[in-house]
């Protein structure tokens, strides 16, 4: 099994545009994506659709990590998942790191997804990171279990059309 | 920038990079996309998914590009012939051929970056539209026809329309109409002999593999909106349609909604 996550670069700008707003403690911000999913190939495929921001309030000051969220924020994204019947993706923004998920990263994706794995268990779920100007990783959880795997495309659909991604 | 590549360094630092990743799907492989094939892979693109159901006949071959009159004779496929065009320019490239029409086949047309419609339909285009958008591939669909009326001069026009998810589709731009597809299903089994010349088709195939590299490398940074350029054969002209002046046409397509991306779900009443 591949992976592929595309999204227009209309929601992607959408994205971003939420994700670079300073907070008041918090050093990076976090949302969630919802969209559907398919199957082909070999392949599992994610299209987000619609873009959920955690509000500034449910941000928790903790030290050593760029943002920590409370259980409102997580419950109300599988509350949007379980509602949508989507497939739901955790996405942050890394600006200028490398291009890739952090230790940190991994091990809080490795808490957070089964959850929403288990709100919908038809689609697979994970994480989106937007770097740079253009740039994106993901990861993703099969459904109905599987280990996570990382994303050989992250398409942004639009004009240009970013590939990131070595390709499948 | 590679040796090879050099005389096109001007498409950007990461061009060949991004070039090679693409995978690209062709669907239909005569006189419009024999010419993409055979530009994509001198471009340097190297990951195909090929359509093609047809072998080689005598009658294609005043345009079909890279087509012999042995392949004629011995009923080539045309995807025998695009496969070959390929690896004489990259005899490690990845080929996903499917010597049949792409609606049979459809699950690996998924997985690609960006699709090139030659078609000959309207119905095919509506067709291959709908499994783009519902998968969120940019599609370049290219076609040509020559209208024939008796007493006057034969009238030779064509398209390019780049489809956007998201943005207007060939249903908005007014190209592809309910009308047109009754009329068409009205006359099907009754077509008869396509005119295409090889001279048109490569206009229309050249222009469409520039929008594509312009897509994907952004080496213009004028591509930023809807492509549907018209083009008139008896003059010579490839130019924006007039259509692209209706207000009419929406920003944001209207016929294919977020809701119908991916693989179709039940939904409650």
């Amino acid at each position: 099994m591949k992976a592929i996550v595309r999204l227009t670069q209309r929601l992607a700008a959408e994205i971003r545009a939420d994700l670079e707003r300073p907070h008041p403690f918090a050093a990076e911000r976090i949302g969630f994506l919802f969209g559907r999913w398919a199957f082909a190939a070999g392949h599992m495929m994610v299209y987000p659709i619609s873009y959920l921001p955690v509000a500034d309030d449910n941000y928790i000051e903790a030290p050593f990590v760029g943002a920590t969220i409370n259980s409102a924020a997580i419950r109300a994204a599988l509350q949007a998942t379980l509602d949508d019947k989507a497939a739901c993706l955790h996405v942050h923004l890394h600006p200028s790191q490398l291009p890739r998920f952090s230790d940190l990263d991994l091990r809080e994706q490795d808490r957070l997804i089964p959850s929403f794995c288990a709100t919908n268990r038809e689609a697979p779920h994970g994480a989106l990171m937007l770097w740079g100007d253009a740039g994106g990783a993901a990861r993703l959880w099969p459904p109905r279990g599987g280990p996570p795997l990382m994303a050989g495309r992250v398409a942004f659909v639009g004009y240009p059309t970013v590939l990131a991604g070595v390709g499948q | 920038m590679s040796e090879r590549f050099s005389r096109q360094s001007f498409l950007g630092p990461d061009a060949e990079e991004i070039i090679q990743g693409a995978l690209i799907g062709v669907a239909g492989l005569g006189g419009g996309g024999s010419h993409i094939v055979q530009q994509t892979a001198h471009i340097g693109f190297r990951r195909f998914v090929l359509y093609d159901g047809d072998v080689v006949e005598d009658s294609n071959l005043n345009r079909l590009v890279g087509a012999t009159v042995e392949d004629a004779r011995r009923e080539t496929p045309k995807l025998q012939v695009a496969k070959r065009t390929i690896l004489g320019q990259d005899s490690s490239a990845e080929i996903d051929g499917h010597q049949t029409r792409w609606q049979d086949a459809p699950e690996p047309l998924r997985l690609c970056d960006l699709v090139f419609g030659c078609v000959d339909s309207f119905s095919e285009r509506d067709q291959l539209e709908k499994a783009c958008r519902r998968h969120l591939i940019p599609l370049l669909d290219i076609g040509l026809g020559v209208t024939v009326i008796e007493g006057q001069a034969p009238v030779m026009g064509g398209q390019i329309i780049l489809s956007m998810p998201g943005g207007p589709c060939m249903r908005c731009l007014g190209f592809i109409t309910d009308k047109r597809l009754a009329e068409e299903a009205s006359r099907y089994g009754d077509a008869g002999p396509r005119p295409q010349v090889i001279w048109a088709n490569g206009i229309l195939a050249s222009t469409a593999v520039g929008f594509a590299v312009d897509l994907l490398t952004d080496w213009t940074r004028r591509l930023r909106s809807v492509v549907y350029l018209e083009y008139r054969g008896n003059e010579g002209v490839l130019r924006p349609h007039p259509r692209l002046a209706d207000r009419g046409i929406p920003d944001t397509c209207p016929h294919y909604p977020p809701s119908d991306l991916g693989d179709p779900m039940f939904r409650p009443l």
